[in-house]
């Protein structure tokens, strides 16, 4: 097949996952476009799973874990009754824990290798260096399915020693959420793709009302947690190696620039709320919501928060940069990987097949839960046909990417504890970067 | 006298004590049983396991390789464990002392059964049956400094530069503390009531017929006739107070902002065990042990001090 073959099959098989076509329906299109046996077999295999096994295969019960909003739990109650249906032998189990609670609990099933058979995971690297994962490669070659269609990059984050042990479900975009009425009330003109982190400051101060020191509606929100995002919008790296570091070299001028305008926004400015109310993107998307406040940084997650909210008028901006210096944006999303210790390795590979082909990504997609990583869905005229999307999808293009090692977390969490005292005033941004600096330089030679 | 009691104990189970009718002990042990056994199993067993654990490195995954005291020397050298016992502590002084004094004070207020004391009653022993994590939500937003209810009203009645609570270093622990009494008023009000109801009135009006005051009364009375209810509420809420952890770890989504200000012992102990990606379990059972030693400690001295002001008379 041509690649334009290969796209108008794509985008037929959106189209079959949109309203219910048939098989035959399909099958009779696909191969009016020229499509071959082998890739409409394929094709429906993204769609709807293979076949359905006899009646007489044996019974098996697996489960799988994830974490997400209550709308991800409703999407993935659905994707797993779908599966069922093709699958009647093979029984799952969900198992929801909140973010804040999942990597705890998957630490403790860790210990008794009681995690579930199939997992939506990030940190990656972390788990498959405890041997909890399995590296997905030997199920893909049984299964003749290669994971041609993902960039180096978007499987960066999932390889550890060699091995892939998963792939990416969606890409972790973030964008500014502005609220147009509040903007309309203020006579504040909305902001446009390409602006400066001096428009957002401008636009903020604009924005946030209130007598003294008591704010009634704030100007921009941002999650503390994502430091990591602005030093790379200043030019600054976290490692000498995103794979394999061996020092960190975040503690330059520049990144304490960076992080010493976002914290003025809080701390001179005034425009944001008090740090302990950006600690999460929950609390940033709750003040947004209720109208409290004007431009809220989050991804794809808050969409489901907002489109339900009567009288709530919003839309998206791409990241703003740091004058000199060009659009930088988060990348790299959580995706699916495959328990080392499952009992029932075919029926796991065969969920972990379903949750990552083309219908369940297009079944999250328009489910508004996500940014899709996969440029079928990302690119296709359903998930582009909601305007919002375009700006996701755009920004994309600016995605930075993660460090991905064992002990990435642990030093994530290190670094984002000694920036606490940045974002509440009381620490300057150079100062509190020489500490993290030596923390992080004394985890990384423990390996911890 | 652990041997007398064994002895004891191993006589009522034989049912050879005279007390008991022959096979109650074995009756009584079938009953206990299906409680006893999880208890043993799960409980008992993994607090001796800590033990040893306790000594050894251990990540969840590979096996335990003995460290010997290596847990416990690297806790002594380390910063934030350090921090996390010195907030314990203050945590601690911060929350029994006025937790149990105003427990008292509102106790005998709500004694007087003057007219809405039912009401006050259930609002005071309220905040003890809230979900401990919606209430500390609700106070994540009460101790907001720019739009919380605190900081509007300090504002309002003219105080120029609240605290900003959850958002300093220095206020982060205080508005933890004043969590920790708000909800423990409540128990300890109930417990002081029952203990004042069991106050002899004839002595109350033999001491006023002979001309003693209302705070002689109170003082060389009430006082020590409720002090083992007060012994009680000092012993109960200290272990609880050492145990400090989910408050906190609701109101800073987990992270113990700012700058580890609101970490505790037992927040040091979760980190470690089940948040870090390393899951060091070996120091994580020192922080468990030290914790159990030195709470037993301290319950030790307080049972050994209370001969001089505890009255069961």
């Amino acid at each position: 097949m041509t690649k334009i073959e290969d796209r108008k099959l794509e985008e037929l098989a959106i189209e079959a996952t949109r309203i219910g076509m048939s098989r035959v329906t399909f099958m009779k299109r696909a191969l009016a476009l020229g499509a071959s046996v082998p890739a409409i077999a394929a094709a429906l295999d993204a769609i709807e799973g293979p076949v359905a096994h006899a009646a007489s295969a044996p019974q098996v019960s697996i489960n799988f874990s994830s974490w997400g909003s209550l709308g991800e739990q409703i999407t993935v109650n659905k994707l797993l009754e779908i599966f069922q249906t093709r699958y009647p032998n093979i029984s799952v189990q969900p198992r929801y824990t909140d973010f804040g609670d999942y990597f705890t609990k998957l630490n403790a099933d860790v210990a008794t290798k009681s995690i579930a058979d199939v997992l939506f995971l990030t940190y990656v690297p972390t788990y498959a260096a405890k041997g909890a994962i399995q590296d997905i490669r030997p199920a893909l070659k049984s299964a003749g399915r290669s994971l041609q269609g993902y960039t180096p990059g978007q499987l960066f984050l999932f390889e550890y020693n060699g091995g892939v042990f998963g792939v990416p479900r969606d890409t972790d975009t973030k964008v500014i959420f502005y609220n147009r009425k509040l903007f309309k009330k203020a006579g504040v003109a909305y902001p446009k793709d390409g602006w400066s982190y001096d428009d957002l400051r401008t636009t903020a101060k604009a924005l946030t009302k209130g007598s003294g020191a008591r704010i009634s509606q704030y100007g921009y929100a941002y999650e503390t947690d994502f430091w990591r995002l602005w030093l790379w919008q200043n030019g600054v790296e976290l490692f000498d190696n995103n794979a394999k570091p061996t020092k960190a070299t975040f503690n330059t001028p520049a990144a304490a620039q960076a992080l010493q305008f976002i914290a003025d926004l809080t701390n001179v400015d005034q425009v944001t709320p008090p740090p302990s109310q950006m600690a999460s993107s929950a609390t940033i998307g709750s003040l947004f919501a209720s109208g409290q406040l004007a431009m809220a940084f989050g991804n794809h997650a808050l969409v489901p928060t907002f489109t339900p909210v009567k009288g709530l008028d919003w839309f998206v901006v791409g990241m703003p940069h740091f004058t000199g210096h060009p659009t930088v944006n988060a990348s790299g999303g959580a995706g699916y990987a495959i328990s080392k210790w499952t009992k029932q390795p075919d029926a796991a590979y065969k969920l972990w097949n379903f949750f990552t082909g083309v219908f369940a990504i297009e079944t999250f997609s328009a489910g508004n839960d996500v940014t899709p990583i996969t440029p079928q869905v990302l690119n296709s005229s359903a998930w582009l046909s909601k305007p919002y999307n375009k700006v996701f999808a755009q920004q994309t293009q600016y995605g930075h990417l993660l460090p991905s090692f064992a002990s990435f977390f642990n030093i994530l969490n290190t670094i984002s504890s000694d920036l606490d005292k940045v974002w509440i005033g009381e620490q300057k941004a150079a100062d509190a970067l020489a500490i993290a600096e030596k923390d992080a330089n004394k985890a990384l030679k423990a390996g911890a | 006298m652990i041997g007398s009691l064994l002895r004891r104990l191993t006589r009522r189970l034989a049912g050879t004590d005279s007390s008991y009718r022959r096979g109650d002990g074995r009756v009584a042990l079938l009953f206990l049983l299906p409680d006893l056994i999880p208890f043993l199993a799960f409980t008992v067993l993994g607090v001796f396991a800590t033990f040893g654990l306790s000594f050894s490195r251990w990540d969840l995954v590979t096996t335990p390789s003995w460290v010997g005291l290596d847990n416990y020397s690297n806790l002594f050298s380390d910063d934030l464990f350090r921090k996390v016992v010195r907030n314990t502590f203050v945590y601690t002084l911060g929350v029994v002392p006025l937790s149990t004094a105003l427990a008292l004070l509102a106790a005998l207020g709500l004694n007087l059964k003057l007219p809405g004391s039912l009401v006050l009653r259930t609002a005071y022993f309220a905040p003890y049956i809230t979900t401990l994590a919606a209430a500390a939500l609700v106070f994540q937003w009460v101790y907001d400094p720019r739009a919380g209810l605190i900081d509007s009203v300090l504002y309002a009645i003219g105080v120029p530069n609240p605290p900003e609570w959850l958002n300093s270093t220095f206020w982060a622990l205080p508005a933890l503390i004043i969590f920790g009494i708000w909800r423990q008023i409540g128990f300890n009000i109930v417990l002081f009531l029952a203990g004042l109801q069991g106050v002899d009135r004839n002595m109350l009006e033999a001491a006023s017929v002979d001309g003693a005051g209302r705070w002689a009364r109170f003082r060389y009375i009430t006082l020590p006739l409720i002090s083992p209810t007060t012994f009680f509420v000092v012993i109960i809420s200290t272990i609880g107070s050492f145990q400090v952890f989910d408050q906190a770890y609701v109101m800073t989504n987990g992270r113990f902002y700012p700058d580890n200000a609101t970490n505790t012992v037992v927040g040091y102990l979760f980190q470690k065990a089940f948040v870090s990606s390393t899951a060091e379990l070996g120091l994580s059972s020192a922080v468990a042990w030290l914790l159990f030693l030195f709470v037993f400690a301290i319950t030790m001295i307080q049972f050994a001090v209370q001969r001089r002001w505890v009255h069961y008379g």
